[in-house]
């Protein structure tokens, strides 16, 4: 299998709107491999979120090609798409979404259930603890999400992200709504996924947190401007 | 401190702004709550307003019970003689009077028309209490065996055929050759009591002696006549026990002496006039009304719903006016300003929906519902609307004033701004969602139900073919009195006359299978058995016209029918109850002082609406002076009109017009009226039932999806399939469903217990031949309801959700 993970071709994404059509991106071509840590920045309405959501199939291409470790991804189903996510791609949201409803065990644990693979209980709770033990959230598995601090939420986030094994992880301000110490903390895990191997790709807009990625994307009225290899 | 009219006009502001909010509302609660004005005053009407007749509690129908050696009832019906004598010798009533309600062509009119008379003695003008709007009533030059040919007009009658002539006191009018002299009109006002049949309104009144019963009849104590009726107003202080016992006494010892019947004996039952009129209406209009009260309970589910999404709505500028000082009381005070003028408008078109609702019941329930001409907007109909509006605004603005954390609307402006202060709860949802469930399925259950029997009546085969055949009754014009040697010689040149016409196929001189049955009181010889079947005179065409198949012996023939000969045909079902063991043809009976009537054939029975097809019938050569024809066409798209006909008539004599003429289908018809109107209101309060709980469930069902929506995206990124997220919210719908289910169960076991006899005919086994269909059709309506909100979200890019 190619080390390519992510390969977009000239995409190009239209709001198309009652009296005006919005061209948030405007021919983007990235490609992302195994193992990268890619980040990406720009000014507010550059599309950074757009693109975000194209790479996470929860949006379409208006134009252009889309492949995830090669498989053509442009033109899916319902159900397709949703499969896709399921098995290739973790999220990390800025404002956490965790459902209420569910225990911390059972949001860390909801990929595996929806997945196609029917893992068996004691499989979903292994999986489930090793992911839990990774961010040091073993002790909290019984609790309600709105039971817990934001940056402990966060971290509950990634080990959900994280569960089904994904061909990369698209984190989204993952800061955004945490204190500096804990976000601090919550990037901390991200660099040291990556440093196992873990593929993450990253829209932030604090710098500094941007300079922590192995790759830097600026994004500039829906066009990638600028790519910097720190050494 | 606003003042009221501030108030008010900031309400209409506000609300201006939301016309498909403020329609939603009108037609929703306008519907229901005209149904709830138009069927509350109609029960007022049946169960609590008085009758419009003086002291008329005390007055009752005598009713005159023939009974079997076992006391079982075989027939409720007067004799002739029996009715005048208990008219004339009764001491317990203070006053009483004795009727026959009839029919007859008005031969002086050049329209010929045949109209509802009534024969009766002058005590029924005093007993009614009935004003003259010209002339006068009955008076002692009226009574029995006075023959003063007068006639008395109905208001309506005058106005109908008489066109509402000022000289009308001048006119004669002339009815079976009798010429009698119209002494006055009934007041607009004055409606009769309708005892014969709910819908009949007298047009013409005659003095009792002038009634059509033959002299033969007037003396023979031993056939009963169902359209003779006795009214007396009780003596004060009478009891009505020792009334029954004395008059049934009086009668019975009189009638045993006749002979008719060893061990047979008479019993007079009297019975409230009231109830007598209103009959088995009260139970439906009390039906009708448990139905719209349903509906209207699933419409304030509905509107609730809708209220509490616009408090939600509303946070934003509630929290303003909660920052700038108003008070708890102020935001409710806004709140019920709003609803008092959607349900003040929602009532008044209610009141026009009801007064609708009213001239559809009198055009088309007349003959179905009693009293159903008194109806109209009344006290009690404003002060029900008046009410009601109160109260559902009052509500209203209770429960969306309820949502509103007083607090946390305050503190929703000073910035955290997550708009938490106003919040329907999860167990009001679910309240909501279970109540408008449990209604529905009630109502569905109960409509079906109701909707199944009528259907069952409807479509039970009829055991015969009707499709071509029409009825027709002739009558004479004349004052010379046509003996039956004349009429015998006309009636067959008549039938000669039709049967020559190449449309016509065949004829049968006779009464048709819908009609023209009598209850027959007749003995069997060997045994000494009485039997009261139901008699009817047909000829030898007569089975072989309509389709009913021999199954054993023979059919009637010419030479029967021409000779009077005394042989029956019987049905099965008095083949089987009647003779038991021995064989049926051969069988022999006497009627009366007749000759002895012999069994010569047996036929399959026939299905009429309302009638066990386990009815004894016989049947008896039709006498061929009878006046009475069924006419079968060759093409039942060619029948001939009323027209055509009476020109043949008069052809052939000119003495001689229609009386009636129908063809079978529309008559047969005619007997399942109720029937068809049960099956067409049902059906549609079902399919009403179905999309006001749609609406209402969809609109608390797309409420919780637009709660949930970030979450089922967020679901929707982990990788949740369709299947996942519909049997999300189907679960989660499921349970309130379930309880609604249980809740109905529920409804229904308290409405079985409180009101068993009452509901037993409605509430039943027979219900739950519908139980699957009707939840079949509510849970499918709950799918739709909970899935139909989820696939726009599935539909829709994930990320617009996720926002
Ligand atoms: N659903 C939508 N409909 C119409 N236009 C949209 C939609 N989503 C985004 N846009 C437009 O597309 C452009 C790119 O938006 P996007 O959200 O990707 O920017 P962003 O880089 O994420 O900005 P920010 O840093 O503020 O989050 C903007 O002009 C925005 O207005
Ligand atoms: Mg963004």
């Amino acid at each position: 299998m190619s080390d390519i993970k992510i390969l977009l071709k000239d995409v190009k994404k239209v709001f198309e709107m009652e009296d005006v059509d919005t061209y948030a991106l405007r021919g983007v071509n990235l490609e992302i491999r195994a193992g990268e840590y890619v980040s990406i920045s720009g000014p507010s309405g550059c599309g950074k979120s757009t693109l975000l959501s194209i790479l996470g199939l929860l949006d379409t291409t208006s134009e252009g090609q889309y492949f995830i470790e090669g498989t053509d991804v442009t033109h899916l189903s319902i159900d397709e798409a949703a499969e896709i996510r399921n098995s290739k791609i973790g999220f990390i949201f800025q404002s956490f979404n965790l459902i209420d409803e569910l225990s911390v065990f059972d949001n860390v644990a909801l990929p595996l259930r929806y997945s196609t693979e029917n893992f068996s209980a004691d499989q979903i709770t292994k999986r489930v603890n090793e992911g839990l033990e990774m961010v040091e959230m073993s002790h909290r598995a019984g609790h309600q999400p709105n039971q817990l601090s934001g940056g402990q939420q966060q971290r509950i986030a990634i080990a959900r992200a994280l569960v089904a094994e994904p061909a990369i992880l698209l984190v989204d301000e993952p800061t955004g709504n945490l204190d500096s110490k804990s976000g601090d903390n919550v990037m901390a895990i991200l660099a040291d996924l990556n440093n196992k191997g873990t593929t993450i790709c990253m829209v932030t807009h604090d710098p500094r947190y941007a300079n922590m990625a192995k790759r830097q994307l600026k994004l500039f009225d829906g066009k990638i401007v600028m790519t910097e290899q720190p050494a | 401190m606003k003042s009221i009219t501030y108030q008010h006009k900031q309400a209409w502001a506000s609300l201006k702004k939301k016309p498909g909010f403020i329609v939603t509302i009108l037609v929703t609660m306008g519907i229901t709550l005209g149904a709830l004005l138009c069927i509350a005053t109609l029960n007022y009407l049946l169960l609590a307003k008085p009758l419009p007749y003086p002291d008329q509690n005390k007055l009752y129908v005598g009713q005159h019970l023939l009974q079997d050696p076992a006391k079982e009832v075989k027939a409720r019906a007067y004799t002739y003689p029996g009715l005048v004598y208990m008219y004339q010798k009764q001491t317990s009533f203070s006053k009483s009077t004795i009727v026959s309600y009839e029919q007859g062509v008005v031969t002086s009119l050049n329209s010929q028309p045949t109209v509802d008379t009534s024969a009766t003695t002058p005590e029924m003008f005093e007993l009614m209490n009935i004003q003259m709007s010209k002339g006068r009533g009955f008076s002692e030059t009226e009574g029995l065996n006075a023959y003063n040919p007068v006639a008395v007009l109905s208001y309506k009658g005058w106005l109908q055929y008489f066109d509402g002539r000022q000289d009308i006191l001048e006119q004669k009018l002339t009815i079976s050759g009798v010429s009698y002299r119209i002494i006055g009109v009934t007041s607009k006002s004055f409606t009769e009591p309708q005892l014969l049949k709910t819908g009949r309104e007298t047009a013409v009144w005659l003095p009792w002696d002038y009634n059509q019963t033959s002299e033969a009849v007037r003396k023979y104590w031993g056939d009963v006549s169902s359209s003779l009726f006795f009214i007396g107003k009780l003596k004060d202080g009478e009891q009505l026990r020792m009334a029954t016992q004395v008059l049934t006494d009086l009668v019975d010892v009189r009638w045993q002496q006749e002979g008719i019947a060893t061990g047979w004996s008479i019993r007079i039952d009297l019975i409230q006039m009231k109830e007598v009129i209103l009959g088995e209406s009260k139970t439906m209009a009390l039906l009708l009304l448990g139905g719209v009260l349903g509906l209207v309970l699933i419409a304030i589910a509905n509107i609730s719903n809708l209220f509490m999404s616009r408090t939600v709505e509303q946070q934003g500028s509630m929290s303003i006016h909660a920052a700038l000082g108003a008070k708890k009381s102020d935001l409710f005070n806004a709140m019920f300003a709003e609803t008092l003028q959607l349900m003040v408008m929602s009532v008044i078109i209610g009141l026009i929906i009801a007064s609708a609702g009213f001239y559809v019941l009198q055009t088309y329930l007349i003959d179905v519902l009693p009293r159903a001409n008194e109806l109209s907007v009344n006290v009690f109909t404003l002060g029900v609307a008046v009410l009601v509006a109160l109260l559902l605004a009052w509500f209203f603005a209770k429960l969306s004033a309820n949502l509103i954390n007083y607090r946390q609307l305050k503190k929703d402006l000073q910035g955290s701004g997550k708009g938490t202060g106003v919040q329907v709860s999860k167990t009001k949802r679910q309240w909501l969602i279970g109540s408008q469930v449990a209604l529905a399925t009630v109502l569905v259950i109960a409509n079906l139900s109701l909707f199944n029997k009528a259907m069952e009546t409807i479509t039970t085969p009829k055991g015969f073919e009707l499709a071509g055949i029409s009825q027709l009754s002739i009558s004479t014009a004349t004052s010379m009195p046509i003996n039956s040697a004349q009429s015998r010689a006309v009636m067959q040149e008549i039938i000669d006359s039709l049967a020559s016409q190449p449309q016509v196929k065949k004829i049968s001189q006779g009464k048709s299978p819908v009609s023209g049955y009598d209850i027959w009181a007749m003995k069997e010889i060997s045994t000494n058995e009485r039997l009261t079947p139901l008699g009817k005179r047909i000829d030898s065409n007569y089975f072989e016209m309509i389709g009913q198949p021999l199954v054993e012996g023979r059919n009637l023939t010419a030479d029967d029918i021409k000779g009077g000969a005394s042989v029956m045909v019987v049905n099965e079902a008095f083949a089987k109850s009647f003779n038991k063991g021995s064989p049926v043809l051969g069988m022999k009976v006497t009627r009366g002082s007749d000759s002895v009537i012999e069994v010569v054939g047996v036929v399959k029975g026939i299905n009429l609406p309302n009638e066990s097809d386990q009815t004894p019938r016989v049947y008896m050569p039709e006498r061929i002076s009878s006046y009475h024809l069924m006419i079968q066409f060759k093409n039942e798209n060619l029948v001939f009109t009323r027209a055509r006909i009476a020109q043949i008539v008069s052809n052939v004599d000119s003495r001689f017009n229609i009386f009636r003429y129908e063809d079978l289908k529309s008559l047969h018809t005619k007997l399942m009226f109720a029937e068809i109107t049960a099956a067409v209101t049902t059906s549609s309060i079902t399919l009403l039932v179905l999309f006001l709980a749609g609406v209402g469930l969809y609109g608390i069902l797309s409420y919780n999806i637009q709660l949930r929506q970030v979450e089922i995206a967020t679901r929707m990124a982990i990788g949740a399939k369709q299947k996942h997220l519909y049997s999300l919210v189907i679960k989660d719908s499921s349970a309130s469903i379930g309880w609604g289910f249980v809740g109905s169960f529920v409804i229904f076991v308290v409405l079985f217990l409180g009101f068993g006899d009452a509901v037993s005919v409605y509430i039943n086994i027979g219900l739950l031949s519908v139980v699957p269909l009707a939840l079949g059709m509510i849970v499918l309506l709950a799918l739709f309801a909970c899935s139909w909100p989820l696939r726009r979200i599935i539909k829709r890019p994930v990320i617009l959700s996720l926002q």
